[in-house]
């Protein structure tokens, strides 16, 4: 059959969706063709028997169910927003909190050490301290000692080092340096106390007692400590004396003993001034030790004999060789124990002497003379004895013992230096380590590194495929 | 609001009206749906669609812009979301071949419809709707909105996105293919 060329036209005047003139042409054609009259009809049957196919209808609930849905997505946006909101919020205040809370730390260490380094015994400002003697002023001066004012007045003052005495010596028994109390009580009445004891002096616990009975210790240290007062160049209301031996009024036979501890910058340059010091004050070295730790730590003990007359002198140097932790001294009064030993050599002697007068006048025989010189051999021994002991206490009376224990701070600038060398030294073996190890391993290196990079790649493609399809579903 | 015109409407929406979408549910959820209905041959698939439909006109509402007829908008999304579905179909092996050009979509087999698809269908819907669905997808969606939502060949080629010569021309086929199809089927089974 023959299709006419407007058939395909037919469509479009169907939906009346030619223009108006091509509509009137068609029109017109529709009136001469059949064929195009036939075929329109065909459309319009077919358009009729589309309408008879109609959809379900739609399910009650299905306004409610997409109104929730818009709830819904309403409210995961704003958990989203409130997710981002509250780590834009979060991370720069955690950051902000990490960075605080590593200064603290990094603080907090560094004040440790710095304690740990100086343990902080240096009293800073004058500063009160209420007894049941009055009000103790504590004035600090310059070279680290401090100045003891009771009620604004001169008063028997203490050569101090701190105001918390206790706790510095407890931290150097701690640490091992020495073995009792180094400073003296900070208030008068321990000053009057151990005054006291000075004025006793005496190693032995007998001396103690007797010497504590003899003499009243505030009358013996008004004396005492009168000879030793001076006042201060920068202020006359303080006056300061320094560390007395305890003197006796018994004969100058005094045996004194002093031990210092020290914590200095350089051990082995201390080392060398003590002994400078020695040399400078006519003493000798009667011992010495020097160590050094794993840390590069150095210590050392030092014993010295200095003349009697220059102990003080001596013993104010070596206390300006480093941080003085600790000083004891100690005196023992043996005049008694000297004169009794003079006595029984005297004793001894005339013994001896008439033996020997009367060995040389009697004209005995021989064996009555061996008798007589036997007897006499057990005095000699007792004359030489008293001798030894008598020589040994004027030894002892003449030079001071000084001991002195050193040791380098904990965090000292030589060993930081040392350990930040140690340290550059490492980290530059490990790096140096690790190159060569690349450069052995830079194929295997250079394997890993592309199946992690390829690994890489594909996670991401997959993440972005899932992401993709989830948006389509 | 029952006097608003469709943009007017969708102005208000985007104001923050919620009673505006009640509206435009009220006017084009049953619209929407027979398109769906038709292009997908599943109740329940349609309503996903349907539901799809406006939970996107939410949330694109703010970039909605006077341009053209709402109702050509509107039917733009639902033409999108009908042409991924049935990729998606074709990409999860239902069908023999994906196609990327809705002009080659075709329903090789139709989804199993649902029991209230069956009670509704009498013989000759069923008939049309057999022959509906062996056409191209492009010549059936054309001639679903022409034949079931009286739209201008303008806005079916802004829907389709086709120029509108073709426009014309799938709708010449469609009507051609359907009415030998169904000359066949009565050829075959009768007249019903």
């Amino acid at each position: 059959m023959n299709r006419c060329r407007c058939i395909k036209e037919l469509s479009s005047y169907l939906d009346s969706q030619l223009s108006g003139k091509r509509k009137i042409q068609i029109e017109e054609h529709l009136k001469r063709c059949a064929l195009c009259s036939q075929e329109l009809e065909k459309l319009k049957a077919l358009s009729e028997k589309l309408k008879s196919w109609q959809a379900p209808a739609l399910d009650v609930s299905f306004d409610s169910s997409v109104k929730n849905k818009i709830v819904a997505l309403e409210l995961e946006k704003e958990r989203v927003k409130m997710n981002k909101k509250t780590l834009s919020i979060l991370i720069p205040a955690g950051a902000i909190a990490g960075i605080l809370i590593v200064s603290l730390l990094s603080l907090n260490v560094y004040m440790k050490r710095g304690v740990q380094g100086r343990f902080n015994d240096e009293v800073k400002e004058q500063y009160n301290a209420e007894t049941e003697y009055g009000q103790l002023a504590y004035t600090p001066r310059p070279d680290g000692r401090v100045a003891v004012e009771q009620d604004k007045k001169l008063v028997n003052v203490r050569y101090i080092r701190a105001g918390k005495e206790m706790q510095v010596a407890e931290k150097s028994r701690a640490v091992g340096w020495q073995e009792s109390s180094s400073f003296e009580e900070s208030d008068a009445v321990g000053a009057y106390r151990s005054a006291g004891k000075r004025s006793g002096l005496a190693k032995t616990d007998s001396f103690l007692r007797s010497s504590s009975e003899q003499m009243p210790p505030a009358s013996v240290s008004n004396m005492m400590l009168a000879d030793k007062i001076s006042p201060l160049a920068e202020d006359s209301r303080v006056i300061v004396i320094q560390p007395t031996l305890p003197a006796t009024g018994i004969g100058d036979m005094i045996i004194r003993t002093a031990e210092l501890t020290l914590e200095v910058e350089n051990g082995k340059e201390t080392y060398r001034k003590i002994a400078d010091i020695c040399r400078e004050f006519g003493g000798y070295q009667a011992e010495s030790s020097f160590s050094k730790n794993d840390q590069g730590r150095e210590a050392g003990r030092v014993t010295l004999r200095i003349p009697k007359d220059k102990f003080l002198a001596a013993l104010d140097k070596l206390s300006e060789l480093g941080k003085v932790k600790a000083n004891n001294t100690h005196s023992q009064d043996v005049s008694q124990d000297y004169a009794n030993l003079k006595a029984e050599l005297d004793a001894a002697m005339v013994v001896y002497n008439k033996m020997l007068e009367a060995l040389q006048k009697r004209q005995t025989s021989i064996p009555e003379a061996m008798r007589l010189e036997s007897e006499l051999t057990p005095v000699l021994k007792k004359i030489e004895h008293l001798k030894n002991q008598i020589e040994k206490l004027n030894n002892l009376a003449s030079f001071t013992t000084v001991t002195v224990n050193f040791y380098e701070a904990e965090v000292s600038a030589k060993v930081l230096e040392e350990t930040t060398k140690l340290v550059k030294e490492n980290i530059l073996a490990a790096k140096i380590n690790a190159v060569r190890y690349f450069a052995t391993h830079l194929p295997l290196v250079g394997l890993v590194a592309g199946f992690t990079l390829i690994a890489f790649v594909f996670v991401i493609l997959l993440s972005i495929l899932i992401s993709r399809l989830k948006k389509r579903g | 609001m029952r006097q608003l015109a469709d943009d007017e409407v969708m102005l208000k929406y985007q104001e923050g009206e919620a009673l505006a979408m009640d509206e435009l549910l009220r006017r084009y959820k049953n619209p929407v749906y027979h398109f769906a209905y038709r292009m997908c041959f599943n109740a329940h698939e349609a309503q996903d669609v349907t539901q799809e439909v406006f939970l996107r006109v939410h949330q694109y509402k703010d970039t909605y812009r006077l341009q053209g007829k709402f109702s050509t908008w509107l039917f733009s999304i639902a033409h999108n979301l009908c042409v991924s579905r049935l990729r998606r179909k074709k990409w999860w092996g239902l069908w023999p071949r994906m196609q990327d050009d809705p002009d080659e979509l075709v329903e090789v087999e139709s989804p199993d419809p649902s029991p209230s698809d069956i009670a509704e269908e009498n013989d000759q819907a069923k008939q049309i709707k057999q022959c509906i669905q062996e056409l191209p997808f492009l010549q059936r969606e054309a001639l679903m909105l022409r034949e079931y939502q009286d739209l201008e060949y303008h806005e079916i080629a802004k829907i389709l996105k086709k120029p509108l010569n073709t426009v014309r021309t799938l709708l010449y086929r469609a009507r051609q293919t359907l009415q030998a199809k169904l000359l066949m089927y009565v050829r075959e089974f009768g007249e019903v």
